[in-house]
């Protein structure tokens, strides 16, 4: 039987050097991490031993990359939004004391989908369960499994919406306001959309299409399809098929 | 199927080839953008709250619990809810040899530290303190409130103090 609770490791004291340091010293893969600005390539090593020693830039980093990860266990357990709110929130408070006592950095994304899980289970036991359908998808918007291949197929879906919400950023103002306008539930009629943004209606169709057709081309939307040319038909295609 | 047509687009590209698949994925990725964003903000608050707490940490030598049992778990395991009406709850938080018990009802939270003895315990949410007592002198208290979302317990006795993990009771 599989064990429900958290790790148990226990912690006589936090010690705020690296977890690979035994020195005085900073660690030698640590590098100069506080003061190294944080990219999207620095690695978990650096910023881990760069939030402990208060490096906030660090932290938001490290929050940013797992988002996906805590929104797609969230959805498989068909939380509501204040319960995905308290998940989260314990996920991430719990998370800053695991840093100091991880011994390998990269094991900080397991760590993460376990104990989001867990508390995902706790949470939804509680009763007050619901089911989000997106009426305008239905049924091909339901939660995957709560298994492996639905973590793969929720994270895709997750990234997949960042890459759309990025890359709406990326558009001219008239675009992304029109996009917008006609994403929300339910759609507004053109004449709606005509009135409030104070566009023909006659033009409304071409700069949808347009909008489009520049999203796909934004460096978010190119940079998704490039980093997932592997995978996108593979778990993801799942998804794909289901909108054939 | 017109995702990935003959017009030698490429297959990943066909992913949003369809302007109504990706207008509808786009209004899913935009009606989740808010859900997405609290939990991103909950994160980056976090770090507020345990760089303040852990000055507290370092001060009072706190060891940290874990959670080692929790009656829902149980029955998330086995799927089955109780039907009296109950909704009391029991937690053991544990670490090298001391722990605290907590049973949680409607209205309040009762506890036990272990080992017996006494002690004074706060109960602590993200935004601060939300009760605090002292236990009677085998280490049993009482508090008259009932948390929502994340809390933890933090409890000082003679021995030294010590803090439960985070948890959304």
């Amino acid at each position: 039987m599989r064990t429900l609770r958290v790790r148990r490791a226990t912690i006589r004291r936090v010690t705020l050097r690296p977890p690979h340091d035994t020195g005085p010293g900073p660690a030698p893969d640590a590098g100069p991490a506080p003061a190294a600005p944080v990219t999207p390539d620095t690695s978990l090593t650096v910023l881990v031993a760069a939030a402990l020693v208060g490096d906030e830039t660090a932290w938001a980093e490290i929050v940013r990359r797992h988002v996906g990860l805590v929104m797609a266990r969230i959805r498989q357990f068909r939380l509501a939004p204040e319960q995905a709110e308290d998940v989260a929130q314990t996920v991430w408070l719990n998370l800053y004391e695991r840093l100091a006592t991880l011994r390998e950095p990269e094991a900080l994304p397991g760590w993460i989908s376990t104990t989001t899980r867990h508390e995902c289970m706790r949470v939804a036991s509680a009763g007050r369960r619901t089911i989000p359908v997106d009426p305008s998808t239905g049924d091909f918007d339901l939660p995957a499994a709560d298994d492996d291949d639905g973590l793969a197929v929720e994270l895709l879906r997750a990234e997949r919406h960042r890459a759309l919400r990025a890359g709406l950023a990326e558009l001219p103002d008239h675009q992304r306001r029109l996009l917008l306008l006609l994403s929300t539930d339910p759609p507004p009629t053109y004449q709606e959309v005509s009135e409030r943004l104070g566009i023909p209606v006659g033009s409304i169709g071409p700069t949808r299409q347009r909008g489009l057709d520049r999203l796909r081309r934004t460096d978010a939307l190119r940079g998704y399809v490039e980093a997932n040319t592997g995978t996108a038909f593979g778990a993801g295609g799942r998804d794909v098929l289901a909108w054939g | 199927m017109s995702w990935h047509g003959d017009d030698g687009v490429d297959r990943p590209q066909g992913l949003w080839a369809d302007d109504e698949a990706l207008a509808r994925d786009l209004g899913t990725a935009v009606a989740e953008a808010e859900l997405y964003d609290r939990v991103e903000s909950a994160g980056l608050q976090a770090f507020g709250i345990q760089r303040e707490l852990q000055a507290l940490r370092d001060e009072l030598d706190l060891l940290l619990l874990d959670l080692v049992h929790d009656s829902r778990d149980d029955e998330a395991l086995v799927a089955v809810r109780d039907r009296s009406g109950d909704s009391s709850r029991s937690l053991v938080f544990e670490g090298d040899g001391v722990g605290v018990e907590v049973e949680l009802t409607d209205d309040r939270v009762e506890g036990q530290l272990i080992p017996a003895g006494p002690g004074r315990v706060t109960l602590q949410g993200p935004d601060g303190q939300i009760a605090d007592v002292a236990t009677d002198e085998v280490g049993y208290f009482r508090l008259e409130v009932r948390p929502h979302g994340p809390v933890r317990l933090v409890c000082s006795r003679a021995g030294g103090a010590c803090a439960t993990q985070w948890l959304t009771w």
